[in-house]
């Protein structure tokens, strides 16, 4: 398993965490510290550029330790991304989750949307992670245009369905030649594992984490099952096969003796 | 009835009738919920299950909207109008001196407003073609826009292009009831003025959504025909809006009629368990949807539902145009029955362990 590297930067933490839903500030705050993520991402639509520090969710974050990755979540189309990415980009954020969502029930991604998006952002210099479904070839259509990952769902946002797309997942992650985060979907620890075992370099994860009884010791739960998972993927698991294979080798019973 | 609904009053009837508790335990447990899961929810046999109901509500919207509520305020900026609807205190009828706020006027209560922290607003006017016109209230969208990050209308229903040119101006969003959906009733409540047209008003979203509108308010009014039935007809009318507008996003609020100053009573009165359950009901097979909690609710009630099913609610609001700084003691549009600051109202989401969102959108979009 490769180290982690997203536009040149080293992630130690393959959890990145989303910053919306939690019932305070000291709640987000507690389960960043517990996550030990170095990647989170804000919505534009909560929080206040024009006067930092001012609202709950980006006090929360020590930026020191943890890159932002601002998200361009409510953008219709191309046109409403890339206004918000152009305010990030004044504001001194060059991080860019981008998410064009046109349904509004489901908050599906639009793929036509978003790839024109990518390719003006891109343009404008600025590190861009695409929100998608798991397609396989728009998957290679944003990495053609220079994104720094492609972040495909697991399951509809909010879902906690765990990992519904895995077979076009396991075709994203073979075939991509950039990072790969499952993002959306994942509701419980085990799924997050599941995604790092199919070889997904990280996953995103806010609902599970937030709309939890305990948000801080799940966000533990996620960060103990995402290490787990890799050490599994680095220590070399032996291929699964359809026999039986006793564990003390039986030849010393040689019946024929 | 919703005119798009297939089935006849009667077909509606006998399956909210025929609804057994296990049909409703049956509801309860799917992941996935149709129409008939709803009328099944709204069911007089959904009654003995509301313990459950009130479980399953509070994961959908824990899961959708996660330990948060949004607020708002609403701001009436005129209580002119020309239609005689005999539940209303804006009615023509209603002999007393109407007031429409200028834009300076306007000015001051927003500022008003923004001073109490709030962020997000609702502009609400009553029907008057000459002084609410899409142009004024176009005006009104632009300056309101450099102050608030979210601004939505509840007006009199215009044309598509209407609603275009206030999207355009700044408005993200629009609440209208319709009132009743009882075509008859509708006609006998609404004796003069432009809102006699009942189609028009029913196909209101469907042409803000059109236009662009990203969110779609929707409602009748409580207490004015049978509310099971009712409530059978804003689900079609909401499931109708997701299939024809799906970039917008369609939101329930539950307005209870109250008595007004023109003596009008609420023929058939909605009691707290019977709103309750169908809010409950609609949170379980609309999780995405938003619902506001409203005005005219107590604080004990508010409060409980904003953690079941509502995600949205208004706090610190006045219902009299010129309310928050420029007059006093005017007459309202109904009787409010929270009259809570707004930090009063941010203190009790806290205590129930939910943040308070002021700002859920973002002038740039």
């Amino acid at each position: 398993m490769k180290d982690l590297i997203i536009a040149g930067k080293k992630f130690n933490s393959r959890f990145f965490l989303g910053t919306g839903k939690f019932a305070s500030k000291q709640q987000l705050a507690a389960a960043l510290e517990a996550s030990g993520t170095e990647l989170v991402t804000t919505a534009l639509t909560r929080v206040d550029l024009a006067a930092p520090g001012t609202d709950d969710i980006l006090s929360a974050i020590d930026r020191s330790k943890v890159e932002i990755m601002l998200n361009t979540s409510g953008a219709r189309n191309a046109e409403e991304a890339v206004r918000i990415a152009k305010l990030g980009k004044a504001a001194g954020y060059n991080w860019i989750k981008l998410e064009v969502h046109p349904d509004a029930h489901y908050l599906l991604p639009d793929p036509v949307e978003t790839l024109k998006a990518a390719e003006q952002i891109v343009g404008m210099g600025l590190v861009v992670l695409p929100y998608i479904n798991a397609d396989p070839v728009l998957a290679r259509r944003l990495e053609e245009c220079g994104t720094a990952a492609v972040m495909p769902l697991g399951a509809p946002i909010g879902s906690n369905q765990g990992l519904r797309t895995q077979s076009m997942l396991e075709i994203i992650i073979e075939q991509s030649n950039i990072p790969v985060v499952v993002d959306a979907g994942i509701g419980l620890p085990s799924h997050a594992a599941a995604a790092i075992e199919l070889g997904a370099d990280a996953v995103l994860i806010n609902t599970a984490v937030a709309a939890a009884d305990d948000p801080a010791k799940m966000a533990e739960a996620f960060k103990l099952a995402i290490r787990a998972a890799e050490l599994g993927v680095l220590a070399g698991p032996p291929a699964p096969h359809s026999g039986a294979s006793a564990t003390s080798p039986q030849d010393t019973f040689d019946i024929f003796r | 009835m919703f005119p798009e609904l297939r089935f006849s009053e009667s077909e509606i009837r006998r399956m909210i009738d025929s609804a057994t508790p296990e049909a409703v335990l049956n509801s309860l447990a799917k992941e996935k919920r149709n129409y008939f899961d709803l009328l099944n929810l709204i069911s007089p046999a959904a009654m003995e299950c509301l313990p459950q109901m009130r479980e399953v509500s509070r994961k959908c919207r824990l899961r959708y909207y996660g330990k948060t509520v949004t607020i708002y305020a609403p701001l009436y900026i005129s209580n002119s109008c020309v239609n005689g609807c005999k539940y209303c205190d804006f009615n023509i009828r209603h002999k007393y001196e109407r007031k429409s706020l200028t834009l300076d006027e306007i000015r001051q209560e927003a500022d008003a407003i923004l001073a109490m922290g709030i962020d997000s607003l609702l502009i609400v006017a009553g029907e008057d073609p000459v002084r609410m016109s899409v142009d004024y209230l176009c005006e009104v969208g632009r300056m309101l826009k450099e102050k608030f990050s979210y601004l939505s209308l509840e007006i009199a229903p215009q044309e598509e292009e209407g609603y275009r040119r206030l999207f355009e101006a700044g408005y993200e969003g629009l609440t209208l009831f319709q009132e009743t959906y009882n075509q008859e009733l509708y006609k006998e409540l609404h004796p003069v003025g432009p809102k006699r047209v009942y189609d028009f008003r029913v196909w209101s979203q469907l042409r803000a959504g059109r236009a662009g509108m990203r969110n779609l308010g929707m409602a009748f009014l409580l207490g004015l025909d049978e509310w099971r039935m009712e409530a059978a007809s804003l689900a079609a009318h909401a499931i109708y809006l997701q299939k024809h507008c799906f970039e917008s996003k369609v939101q329930f609020a539950f307005p209870r009629i109250t008595a007004t100053e023109g003596g009008f009573q609420p023929a058939h009165p909605v009691d707290d368990a019977d709103l309750e359950l169908m809010m409950l009901a609609f949170r379980i097979v609309f999780p995405e949807c938003g619902m506001t909690i409203s005005t005219r609710e107590n604080p004990e009630f508010r409060d409980r539902m904003v953690q079941l099913c509502a995600d949205n609610m208004s706090a610190g609001s006045r219902v009299t145009p010129g309310g928050y700084a420029v007059l006093a003691d005017e007459v309202g549009q109904f009787t409010l029955n929270d009259s809570r600051s707004v930090e009063e109202v941010e203190a009790a989401i806290r205590r129930n362990g939910q943040e308070v969102v002021r700002k859920y959108w973002d002038r740039a979009l």
